[in-house]
């Protein structure tokens, strides 16, 4: 090689005597495996992503096993983040639950708090006042929007367009300062509580949110030229990772994934629970299932979560924002209780069976993105490796909530 | 469907049914396969969906309840199902042939459990890692000790 250097530059390249490109002979091929074409066969070979990787958000590793650059199998590894909160639960007081949801599912905590409290509730037959079950609304749907706005900020950081990143956590960011001023916590509120919520709303929270839903339409539309509209987003996501309905089901997909594959399920239209059925507002659903479809269904279901929290905001009534009398340590009933609610990734249940004592005896947590994940490999198989990371970004994970 | 109507149609099928809390089944665990094809082909009911899977542990009567959760989008009715299984040797079929999230949910449930589930492809631990002893949702599952013991060099 470093002969043929010399001899090279020994010429002198401006001379008409040297060869122009198209006269020099093509390389040879694949000189560093010394085999003849014919010979050359193709292995699969196992790719590590993760667990330390930005694009799996959070502790997730991924064991790809590819054909060159096509994805012939993907085998996610969980459990990084498994902490035994169901374990934790069953020794802990009914009340003492509720925090440890927010670690759960960190982006959506106001939902996965309010998941044991109605679960508490039902078992216990505690009547809530109404005005809390309003505030609940408010801040579960503002939690919606934010969760939704990082999840469309974290994608376009996936695809390649690290600026969306900063976009979605601009309005995130009003949204934490108004739960800052009702709970004084940004990410694990703590908030929706057993018998209400924990402490009142002020007026200046609803002047909060009142600014906040003047000017979100018109960030929704400058998200929608930027990013929807773009043909780079375009070509990176429509098509890529389509499931069809039939596999949705199977792998019980829920929220905006099974909404983009053309079911337009919604927990909060079909079996309206709490307050939902007294409001207006649409379930967005599209049809390819692909991650583009994810994503409009998710667009617009930010801009119907603040119609949601627009008519509740108006009919918010004076009263109590929570029980007033409540046992220090609740003894529910011997039975159990399934509580299902729509949080923003999917349908999150909760299981609780009581024996009697001040301590449940099982709880367990249906997570949405536990069940989402199990898709991956189905919706991987064929599609090449960039397109693995704008499919595990379009099924909106939180590791804490899968691995719990 | 109404929950009292899904009970008497279930009933005329499989004798041994019981209701609990009137809202959850408890199916004997011979009927359990044929139960579910049930739930799931016969146009009544069309449970398409597999919510939940889950289990609990109950010491004192030394048994493990298999909790299934069936969701039929069409008729929008749910069905919540128990089968009571023995507790020292806890084994029951997969339904992985019908459902692809079986594969992950009833692997949670060998891990945490020890339930064995008959027909699984591959049955191993999907939250604790591969090294782990024990299982760690059950009653009588003791921690173990922080500190390695030292050994005894008398």
């Amino acid at each position: 090689m470093s002969e043929q250097l010399t001899h090279s530059a020994s010429k002198k390249a401006f001379r008409k005597d040297i060869p122009l490109i198209d006269q020099i002979p093509p390389r040879k091929k694949h000189i560093l495996r010394g085999l003849p074409e014919s010979e050359l066969h193709v292995e699969e070979f196992l790719m590590n992503i993760g667990p330390q990787h930005p694009s799996t958000h959070g502790v997730l590793r991924l064991v790809v096993s590819m054909e060159g650059e096509v994805v012939k199998s993907c085998e996610p590894d969980l459990g990084y983040l498994h902490r035994t909160f169901e374990k934790i639960s069953e020794n802990r007081t009914y009340q003492q639950i509720v925090p440890f949801t927010d670690r759960m599912d960190y982006l959506g905590s106001m939902n996965a708090n309010w998941g044991v409290a109605a679960a508490v509730e039902k078992l216990a037959s505690i009547e809530v006042p109404e005005r809390a079950e309003y505030i609940r609304v408010i801040v579960a749907e503002l939690n919606r929007i934010a969760s939704h706005l990082m999840w469309m900020g974290a994608f376009a950081a996936d695809i390649g367009a690290l600026t969306g990143f900063v976009y979605g956590f601009r309005e995130r960011e009003m949204i934490l300062d108004m739960f800052e001023e009702i709970c004084g916590s940004r990410l694990t509120y703590g908030y929706i509580r057993v018998g209400g919520v924990a402490e009142d709303v002020t007026p200046k929270f609803i002047q909060m949110v009142n600014d906040f839903l003047k000017i979100l339409p018109d960030r929704v539309t400058d998200y929608h030229d930027l990013i929807t509209g773009n043909v780079i987003f375009i070509e990176r996501t429509r098509g890529i990772g389509a499931i069809t309905l039939d596999e949705a089901i199977s792998y019980d997909i829920t929220g905006p994934m099974l909404r983009a594959c053309g079911l337009p399920w919604d927990l909060r239209k079909e079996e309206p629970y709490s307050l939902y059925s007294k409001f207006d507002f649409n379930i967005p659903a599209y049809f390819n299932g692909d991650c583009y479809d994810r994503f409009r269904v998710r667009m617009d279901e930010i801009m119907e979560a603040a119609k949601i929290v627009r008519q509740a905001l108006d009919g918010l009534p004076e009263g109590d924002y929570k029980v007033k009398k409540l046992a220090r340590n609740i003894k529910p009933p011997v039975g159990d209780v399934y509580i299902r609610q729509e949080a923003p990734r999917g349908e999150y249940g909760v299981y609780m069976e009581s024996d009697g004592s001040i301590k449940p005896n099982r709880v367990k947590y249906r997570t949405p993105s536990f069940t989402n994940l199990s898709i991956l490999p189905l919706a991987a198989r064929g599609w090449k490796i960039a397109d693995l990371i704008a499919i595990l970004g379009s099924v909106d994970i939180v590791l804490g909530d899968v691995d719990r | 469907m109404e929950f009292q109507a899904i009970v008497e149609l279930v009933k005329s099928r499989f004798p041994k049914t019981e209701a609990e809390y009137d809202k959850n089944l408890i199916i004997d665990k011979n009927d359990f396969f044929f139960f579910v094809e049930f739930i799931r082909e016969s146009p009544e009911l069309n449970c398409t969906v597999l919510d939940l899977l889950t289990a609990s542990d109950h010491l004192p009567e030394n048994q493990i309840h298999m909790i299934y959760g069936f969701q039929s989008y069409r008729h929008k009715h749910y069905v919540l199902v128990k089968v009571k299984l023995d507790r020292q040797k806890p084994a029951i079929g997969s339904l992985t042939k019908w459902w692809g999230i079986a594969n992950w949910t009833e692997r949670e449930v060998f891990d945490l459990y020890g339930v064995q589930f008959e027909g699984h492809p591959e049955l191993r631990r999907i939250l604790t890692p591969p090294d782990f002893v024990g299982h760690g949702l059950r009653k009588d599952y003791e921690r173990p000790g922080f500190f390695v013991k030292k050994p005894d060099f008398k």
